[in-house]
């Protein structure tokens, strides 16, 4: 673009055109024009032109020059030249704004990298969770100093490696974003030095005044540590009250053994060496605090491969505990009535001539009644006396928390007559009996009276929520206000914390330093994991402050513990508290077996009424106010996994609606989900029904934590308009929480109230039900399960199942016929011709194939001789004729299945899983540690409601038997990971897809939610993201939550389908490392999630191409089957048959 | 194809009688002069017409609905559907393969019916064929919107894409996505071609000259040369041939979503014929539900004729025999075939929670077209009416039957569950209608509803002379004249 390519253009005009264009740019074109049009107007200057164009002054001349440029150079394909560089400018700004969508930020590295800490790679740390006094050991999973998986401590023998569903949903609450965040003063928040100053000032009056008007309220606790600062305490303030109360304490059971042995003691149970066990409302497998340990000794008497003799469980109880829904037999009764029973029990066994213990006193007499004549209940309890008298000193008798000291008592002195004290019942002292007269809920109406009386100027609450849940009859919330002074420490701003003038926030336990003493009463120390959140403190440092004046670590206040425990016992060794901290409890230092002197007990005096078996009239209905198996006192009511865990027999979730027995519901014309009005002295509440099978008639039971105003935006927080989750039962209690009380009456009011169940959502009709749960078209006769092996009888061949040993010979028979058992087969297979179904047996049947112990050895004798027969005469095959599956457990209705095509073979692993239905309890662990290991979202109740649920692992629940008294049978159902899994097939976009180890793998990123997988799976495991489950952790204030996420399992996007990978990311852990030290992947090296915290230890995970592999052997055994066969799925996960051992004399 | 025998002639409308001496003409009283007028005149009128109008409107407001909650599903999840976990698919499939069904009689008059030589069907299948284009539209609607991630539901296709991966070609949903569109396109482009001399028609009539373009546009340059006719035949005739193994097919396909799965109740090998039949039924009775009263509203009484709609009705008749059996056989193999859970499902049907559907499926589908064993009612424009609508609200609930029921019980009883449709479903199911009638109305409006040209073809020739009415090139030749 010189100039000089533009012809007509003088040299003279350049230099002012230009400067001209310097000064004014976008007058550029006018101005030249003009100043041209003024040069050839110019007629007497001199001056050289052109053309003649130029010289005449031609307006097209003018304007031909004016254009700067030839015509079209302006314009660039129809943009001009301004519009293309402010296309390209506005390109070029907005290519930059690209790169700067996301606030920058800065990673720094660490300064000091932390001693073996290496990213990626998680650490684990021994710690312990204390619950209502009971330590449970604990291992901790963390990545990157975040704890994000809750495990039991395998070394310990309360545990063993499994966690309770408690423990392991603790998790949860440490990253939960209601947890108080910081100190509050009237409700407002203060800096912590404002009240380190005025608490301060007030520690000081006390010490001066000897503690006159100080209270500190505190949870019973097993910890030394506090102990010896309380101790401290008492020294210096002697007129301060030190009160402990837990709504869920056991007094009853310590206050028992004072009545027999005159001090309180902790009953233990060795299971493993018991052959019959006997609970009365005792739920010794799940809710005990030694259940973990119970289950897993228990278990191994229940799993006939071992070669124990198989023990047997009964249970008499009002409410269905998860030992009930286990039992052998079950009698169902009011819990007013096991007095009665035991008293029965023991005059039948002093009839029978056992001898008793002296200094016990004498034994009761028979009662004389209706219950005890009732043919069903004498005859329960004849065979029970029998089966006791005939295995002396190898039965554990065990009753619940909620019964009166008395029939503690009297069962400590049936286990002792029995033989059973010292060998399958051990006594130890009672640690949590500390305190003394200061201890329970008649300490705590001490105080409230004290409260009242005004003699309390200061009460401090630490980490206890008595406005929630301390009985209402007491008035705690009255009282507590007239306290001048009134601290609150607590993980929350609970309803004691928005009652109180000061909160503190409490440390977690992953957070703080403690100790205490595991149900076995070993030493378990609990270190912290992460820094304090929101620099919390513990009770053990709050005492610290009241004793000494300034915070101290708790560090250094559990390492004098230690050292004072360390020394009491076998002296501290060298390097024993490291070794502690390593393994999480000091070994040796369990409580050591007592065997005290008898008291002698008075003989119980029996409530007639109890006696009668007809149903009580409204009005006097028995009401078990009992701790909940998921939020325990109402502590864990903002736990969303807790909440959404479904209850291990209702399967009601979110809820804790009243359970009463189908004929008390029938005398009250009251069905699921009626509203009704419980009553209980002047105590009303208004609660949902759920009617139970098998609960006691006339037992109405209802659970205690819900309802709670100020849980947080999970369980209730009413101040945020959260309506609280499930029914305030404390509302009905009077002088303590829990216990059975008379004088219950219910009325129907006319609403319905929608529970959120994950199973029967709905009320199945007649036919539905006939077709689950088998029998004649009669729907009064509803719920009879048929016997299993009676349908395998009628759909297979003979019936190996009905009576083993009957059919030994039988069996013998076809094998040494070959030809013969052929012709049998196709007769039989025609003789199962189809029938309608109604009286058809029942589909669970099945689904959970189940034997008694005496089928079972009967089965196994019949396939072992067979299979002589066969290793002898291998040439006389089923060749030719239909085969009939001698196994009765693998027996698979229809013709013999063959496969259609080569199937899959595989190099290297090839992963399966076994799941024991004999050892199974059906208590939910499984299900919160998938939720844990694999960041499973809580949907809330109303997705529930809808039956969107998302746990990868359920627990199938079927009753059999009559509705008054039913057996239950339960079914861990998670992904079983076909060898020919229909899911895979009907993808369209190949999102889930066969790995080489025989996974069945879950591609999320690939998947686009056509849920046509979930159509075709038999077993429903699929579970679909029907919304952006995570859409809450946009908000600031979850960001919190983040922390508690596995790394290693992708959060997964909604429209997303997810199922059980037998946590494949664990799979892909082991195998690295083994690949890294160059070694094979050694048997029970892989444990799934489900498996690990498995208390009875029913889940077994590894490698079925190695034949010598625990899972291959499971796999291998007789009672290993597989679910809907027929359908020729090939699941990896095998089911083990249930096998049961009733007692004959009750067949 | 016109008979040897004589034409009974008829005054008034009714020309359905059963004269054995002779047949009764298909078009009654026209001319080809007065068929055009008549067609033309419909998309020619200046006025809007008050009716339409309401209609249209209403019909807007229903596919107003359908988008927004189109945009709603897409900005919340498909749980705002009460799809739940083992009902993972219910209302938006259930609207899908109902709407496919409809699209089927338009197929299968257009093509079938052609191959036949079924003369009667040329009042009607412009009509039935638009109502096929419309019905898929709405079926192709669903299954876009009914996966969890919409943004990604392209990966049905077989793109080449980086990541170097193909759709399951094992997975009878990549076999629906070929099927239906497949459909779709050949049933586009049979009624776009069937459409072109008509088209032309309405572009030589035009006045305006947005008109003349518009149409002109539309009819491709028709200029009813005989060479035009000609290939216009052929191309007819290979259509035909190519969209009759689609009736077939595309159902065929359809069911086997559902008989591929091993779902009880879904695992069915009759299902193909028996989607088949059900599809045609349902069509059919869409037609006579649409052609009733257009045919009243625009005065074309006397082209499509009592005639027609008692063919239709006989149709109707015969499939929902056909639909009928299976019902029957699918139980019949359910108790002989001895596989409990598949006799559970056809219990649970006819007995369970959804038994009211179950039987409102039977009353409608079965029963009601019973009463076209007699003629009065074949013939009875009221009764035609209540049966076909009818019969549209027992398919819907076929697929209703079929997908939930199947799906709310199958193996484990652990997973029962009770499916509730939300306001969304409902809204959806309305807006499907919206959709389909706003595309029905503006079809009425701007494109001739009655294939003039093919009418013409089997009228009497305007001389009277036999030997040119059979020819029908001359016919459409003459026709395209007028």
């Amino acid at each position: 673009m010189s100039p000089e390519t533009l012809e007509p253009r003088s040299a003279e005009h350049k230099p002012a055109a230009r400067a001209s264009a310097t000064a004014q740019p976008e007058g550029l074109e006018a101005f030249k024009a003009e100043a041209f049009a003024n040069v050839a107007r110019d007629a007497h200057s001199r001056h050289y032109w052109a053309s003649l164009g130029e010289l005449q002054g031609q307006p097209e001349f003018a304007q031909w020059v004016a254009r700067e440029f030839p015509q079209g150079a302006s314009t660039l394909d129809g943009v001009d030249r301004r519009r293309f560089l402010q296309l390209a400018g506005a390109s070029v700004a907005l290519a930059g704004a690209q790169s700067c969508r996301w606030e920058k930020t800065t990673l720094l590295p660490f300064a000091e990298h932390p001693e073996e800490r290496i990213p990626g790679v998680p650490e684990h740390f021994a710690t312990g969770f204390e619950l209502s006094g009971v330590v449970q050991p604990l291992v901790m999973t963390a990545y990157e100093g975040r704890p994000i998986k809750v495990e039991g401590n395998a070394w310990h023998a309360e545990s063993q490696g499994a966690a309770t569903t408690i423990a392991q949903a603790a998790i949860l609450d440490q990253y939960d974003p209601d947890r108080s965040q910081s100190f509050l003063r009237d409700g407002a928040a203060v800096a912590p030095e404002g009240f380190d100053a005025t608490f301060g000032g007030l520690r000081q009056k006390y010490i001066e005044n000897g503690g006159a008007g100080l209270a500190v309220l505190l949870r019973p606790t097993s910890s030394p540590a506090i102990e010896t600062q309380l101790a401290r305490l008492a020294e210096a303030l002697p007129q301060a009250r030190f009160v402990r109360y837990d709504a869920v304490a056991r007094h009853n059971e310590a206050e028992g053994a004072r009545l027999a042995f005159g001090r309180p003691l902790r009953v233990h149970y060795r299971l493993a060496d018991a052959l019959t066990v006997v609970g009365f409302d005792s739920d010794l497998l799940d809710g005990h605090p030694g259940a973990l340990r119970h289950a897993r000794d228990f278990a191994k008497r229940r799993k006939p491969e071992s070669g124990l003799e198989m023990s047997r469980l009964y249970a008499i109880e009002a409410r269905f505990t998860t030992t009930g829904s286990s039992a052998d037999h079950r009698l169902p009764v009011r819990s007013s009535q096991v007095g009665a029973l035991l008293c029965a029990l023991e005059a039948k066994l002093a009839q029978r001539g056992l001898p008793q213990v002296s200094g016990f006193g004498a034994p009761n007499a028979l009662p004389s009644g209706e219950l005890i004549a009732d043919p069903k209940v004498a005859r329960f309890l004849d065979a029970l006396a029998d089966e006791l008298m005939a295995r002396r000193n190898q039965s554990a008798l065990a009753i619940g928390p909620e019964h009166a000291p008395e029939l503690h008592a009297l069962v400590l002195r049936l286990n002792a007559a029995l033989g059973n004290l010292g060998r399958t019942v051990l006594l130890t002292e009672e640690p949590l009996a500390a305190g003394g007269e200061q201890n329970g809920p008649a300490a705590l109406a001490g105080l409230v009276q004290a409260l009242d009386a005004g003699q309390v100027e200061t009460l401090v609450v630490l980490e206890g929520n008595p406005v929630y849940d301390a009985p209402r009859g007491l008035g705690f919330a009255a009282a507590y206000a007239k306290a001048q002074n009134r601290i609150h420490l607590g993980l929350y701003v609970d309803e004691t914390a928005q009652a109180s003038t000061w909160h503190v926030p409490a440390a977690s336990f992953l957070e703080c330093w403690g100790d205490g003493r595991a149900w076995d009463g070993s030493y378990c120390v609990t270190q912290p994991i992460i820094q304090p959140l929101y620099g919390g403190k513990s009770t053990l440092e709050f005492l610290g402050f009241l004793a000494n004046g300034q915070w101290q670590s708790g560090r250094e206040l559990v390492a004098q513990s230690f050292a004072a425990v360390a020394a009491a016992g076998d002296g501290a060794a060298e390097g024993a508290w490291a070794r502690c901290l390593h393994d999480g409890w000091l070994a040796g230092s369990e409580l050591r077996p007592v065997s005290p002197n008898p008291r002698s007990l008075a003989a119980l005096s029996l409530d007639p009424a109890a006696l009668t078996t007809a149903l009580p009239a409204n009005g006097s209905f028995e009401l078990t106010l009992h701790r909940d198996i998921k939020l325990h006192d109402g502590r864990f009511a903002n736990n969303g996994w807790l909440q959404e865990l479904p209850d291990f027999l209702t399967k009601v979730t979110w809820d804790n609606p009243l359970l009463l027995s189908p004929a008390t519901a029938r005398s009250l014309g009251i069905t699921t989900g009626d509203l009704v009005e419980l009553s209980l002295g002047s105590s009303r509440l208004e609660v949902a029904a759920y009617v139970m099978p098998g609960q006691g008639p006339g037992a109405l039971s209802l659970a205690l934590g819900y309802g709670r105003a100020a849980a947080g935006h999970v369980g209730g927080l009413f101040r945020d308009a959260t309506p609280s989750v499930g029914f305030d039962s404390y509302a009905l209690t009077d002088r303590t929480a829990t216990g059975v009380f008379s004088g219950a009456s219910v009325r129907k009011l006319g609403g319905t109230y929608t529970l959120a169940c994950t199973q029967e959502h709905h009320q199945i009709e007649t036919n539905g039900r006939l077709e689950r749960d088998g029998g004649e078209a009669d729907p009064k006769v509803a719920m009879t399960v048929e016997d299993p092996a009676k349908w395998h009888h009628e759909e297979g061949a003979e019936g190996h199942g009905d009576h083993g040993h009957d059919h030994a010979d039988h069996d013998h028979d076809h094998a040494a016929d070959g030809h013969s058992h052929a012709e049998d087969g196709h007769t039989h297979a025609e003789k199962s011709a189809p029938k309608f179904a109604f009286g058809k047996p029942s589909r669970v049947s099945e689904l959970i194939r189940e034997a008694t112990v005496g089928q079972y050895t009967g089965i196994q004798t019949d396939l072992a001789a067979l299979r002589q027969k066969q290793a002898e005469h291998p040439e006389e095959s089923h060749a030719g004729g239909h085969h009939v599956e001698p196994n009765p457990f693998k027996r698979v209705p229809g013709p013999e299945l063959v496969p259609l095509w080569t199937e899959r073979s595989y190099e290297g692993n090839k992963w399966g899983l076994a799941i024991d239905l004999s050892a199974c309890t059906g208590c939910n662990a499984c299900v919160v540690a998938c939720q844990a290991e694999n960041n499973i979202p809580v949907v809330g109740k109303d997705q529930v409601k809808r039956g969107r649920e998302m746990s990868w692992i359920r627990i199938d629940r079927y009753f059999a038997g009559q509705e008054d008294a039913p057996e239950v049978r339960s079914q861990p159902m998670a992904c079983i990971q076909c060898e020919n899994a229909p899911c895979e097939q009907v993808c369209p976009v190949a999102a889930t897809v066969h790995s080489t180890e025989g996974l069945n793998d879950m591609v999320y990123n690939r998947c686009i939610g056509t849920r046509y997988c979930s159509n075709n799976c038999p077993v429903k495991v699929r579970r679909f993201n029907f919304f952006n489950y995570h859409k809450q952790l946009k908000r600031e204030e979850n960001d919190v939550r983040k922390l508690g996420f596995n790394p290693e399992v992708t959060i997964r996007a909604r429209g997303v389908m997810e199922k059980c990978t037998y946590c494949v990311q664990r799979i892909q852990a082991v195998k690295i490392q083994a690949k890294v030290e160059k070694r094979a992947i050694l048997d029970g090296e892989i444990k799934t999630a489900c498996q690990q915290t498995c208390p009875s230890d029913a889940i077994r995970f590894g490698n079925l191409a190695d034949a010598s592999s625990e899972v291959s052997k499971l796999h291998a055994t007789d009672r290993a089957y597989e679910l809907l066969a027929f359908l020729r799925i090939k699941p990896r996960t095998a089911f083990l048959a249930r096998i049961t051992n009733p007692n004959p004399a009750l067949a | 194809m016109s008979s040897t025998k004589t034409l009974i002639p008829v005054t008034g409308l009714d020309n359905s009688g059963d004269d054995p001496r002779g047949r009764y003409p298909l078009i009654l009283g026209n001319t080809y002069e007065s068929i055009t007028e008549k067609v033309c005149g419909v998309v020619e009128e200046s006025r809007i017409r008050p009716l339409w109008l309401i209609g249209f409107l209403i019909a807007l407001g229903g596919m107003a609905t359908l988008f927004s909650l189109i945009v709603y599903l897409i900005a919340t999840g498909v749980g705002v559907w009460g799809n739940n976990i083992p009902v993972a698919w219910a209302w938006p499939i259930v609207n899908f393969v109902f709407w496919v069904g409809i699209g089927h009689a338009g197929t299968l008059i257009s093509a079938i019916l052609f191959l036949f030589r079924q003369n009667w069907r040329t009042s009607i299948n412009r009509f039935a064929e638009a109502m096929t284009i419309f019905a898929v539209v709405c079926a192709a609607t669903f299954p876009g919107i009914h996966v969890g991630r919409i943004w990604l539901a392209y990966w049905l296709f077989p793109i080449p894409n980086q990541m170097l991966m193909w759709p399951n070609f094992r997975s009878p949903l990549l076999w629906d996505v070929f099927a239906v569109s497949t459909y779709g396109s050949v049933s586009l482009m049979f009624w776009y071609m069937g459409m072109i001399p008509d088209l032309a028609t309405i572009r030589d009539r035009a006045k305006h000259p947005l008109r003349r373009f518009a149409y002109g546009l539309l009819s491709l340059g028709w200029r009813g040369s005989s060479r035009h006719w000609h290939r216009y035949e052929r191309a007819y005739l290979l259509l035909a041939g190519l969209a009759t193994p689609l009736v077939l097919s595309v159902h065929t396909i359809v069911s086997f979503d559902f008989a591929v799965s091993q779902v009880p109740g879904w695992h069915t090998t009759i299902f193909p014929p028996y989607f088949v039949a059900g599809a045609i039924f349902s069509g059919f009775a869409m037609v006579v539900t649409l052609a009733v009263p257009a045919r009243a509203y625009y005065n074309m009484r006397d082209i499509i004729t009592i005639r027609h709609l008692e063919n239709m009705n006989r149709i109707i008749l015969a499939t929902g025999m056909m639909v009928g059996y299976a019902y029957a056989m699918e139980f019949f193999i359910a108790w002989y075939g001895g596989n409990r859970y598949e006799q559970f499902a056809f219990i649970n049907r006819a007995t369970g929670p959804y038994a009211w559907a179950y039987w409102t499926m039977v009353s409608c589908n079965v029963l009601s077209p019973q009463v076209f064993w007699f003629k009065k009612a074949r013939t009875s424009i009221p009764i035609m009416m209540i049966v076909a609508i009818l019969v549209n609200v027992g398919m819907w609930f076929e697929r209703f039957v079929i997908t939930v029921t199947s799906l709310s019980r199958d193996y484990l009883p652990s997973s029962w569950d009770y499916f509730r449709p939300t306001w969304v479903d409902i809204g959806m199911l309305i807006g499907s209608f919206g959709l389909f009638f706003t595309l029905f109305f503006l079809f009425l409006r701007f494109l001739p509803m009655i294939a003039m040209a093919e009418v013409k073809s089997i009228m009497p020739a305007p001389h009277g002379d036999a030997a040119h009415g059979r020819d029908r090139h001359a016919a459409k030749a003459a026709a395209a004249a007028h």
